[in-house]
């Protein structure tokens, strides 16, 4: 009956400091291992087998021609957008503002897609309880 | 020595009571003192670490895998089932690694700290492969300091459970 208590370990031992040590190493060393910065967002434009990028940072506006429809894109303040467009359902243009990494506008009748990818600092992507 | 029946009985008991605990731990608001996403202190881990010691791991195994898939099933989502289940299996991996090493100095705290560390490093991976962001592991700095103080909260209270419960012989 009493021969468990021989095999508990104690509150506190000498190791445990190595297991501290050890734990605010690795902590640090994955901090230090380089890229720690999250990667800048860039707006990927895909039309139709061409895909071309721009970034975030700078605010910007273009035309992308495609299948006889023009869209006009703008970048502002770190979002993207569809100005406007000639085409009939105007899908695009009602997506609206796009921020977020993996958020995507799409133009199929133009076979255009415009996606975000880079990281974000902040903002959740998902929440799991 | 107990029969498997009772042993299992009483792991049940460790199961039911890593399922509450898990409760208990969502109850405290922590988040509001510490704004880390995702902090929580870890009660739960104490019934497999319990269960460790005074049933032994194979039990211990099972206290871990059965609380992953009943807490997914009960309160979760696929997602958090993968995330629990990479947390759990680190732990168990450390546990085992101490079973067949027996570090005579490595404390309670040590283990608890090193316990709540993996499960970290589990959950994070878990993260970084579901959500395919590789970026995400640069969380894990912030969660591994929450460890430690976690851990050692754990560990103190793993110690205290310890203590009052090696009388009874449950193996």
């Amino acid at each position: 009956m009493k021969n468990k208590a021989a095999t508990l370990p104690v509150l506190f031992g000498r190791a445990d400091i190595f297991a501290y040590i050890l734990v605010i190493l690795a902590a640090f060393l994955l901090v230090f291992s380089g890229n720690g910065q999250a990667e800048p967002q860039k707006a990927v434009v895909v039309c139709g087998d061409t895909a071309k990028e721009y970034s975030l940072s700078e605010n910007n506006t273009f035309d992308i021609e495609n299948n006889g429809i023009t869209l006009t894109v703008v970048i502002e303040n770190g979002s993207v957008y569809v100005k406007s467009s000639d085409c009939h359902d105007g899908i695009c243009k009602d997506t609206g503002k796009i921020t977020k990494s993996g958020q995507v506008i799409v133009c199929a009748p133009a076979m255009v897609a415009i996606r975000i990818e880079g990281e974000k600092e902040d903002g959740y992507d998902a929440v799991i309880r | 020595m107990r029969s498997y029946a009772e042993k299992t009985a009483v792991s049940a008991l460790f199961l039911a009571l890593g399922m509450i605990l898990s409760y208990v731990e969502a109850v405290i608001p922590l988040g509001a003192i510490i704004p880390v996403p995702g902090f929580k202190l870890g009660l739960a881990s104490l019934a497999i670490t319990g269960a460790f010691f005074l049933l032994g791991l194979p039990y211990a195994m099972a206290v871990s895998l059965g609380k992953t898939l009943l807490s997914s099933v009960l309160f979760g989502s696929v997602t958090s089932f993968w995330f629990s289940l990479s947390g759990g299996l680190l732990v168990l991996i450390s546990l085992t690694v101490y079973k067949f090493t027996k570090p005579k100095s490595l404390g309670c705290i040590g283990l608890s700290v090193i316990c709540a560390a993996m499960h970290n490093i589990g959950q994070c991976l878990a993260a970084a492969v579901i959500f395919g962001l590789p970026v995400l592991i640069y969380y894990l700095p912030a969660l591994m300091i929450t460890a430690l103080v976690t851990g050692t909260v754990t560990g103190i209270l793993l110690h205290l459970i310890l203590k009052h419960t090696t009388h009874i012989s449950f193996t």
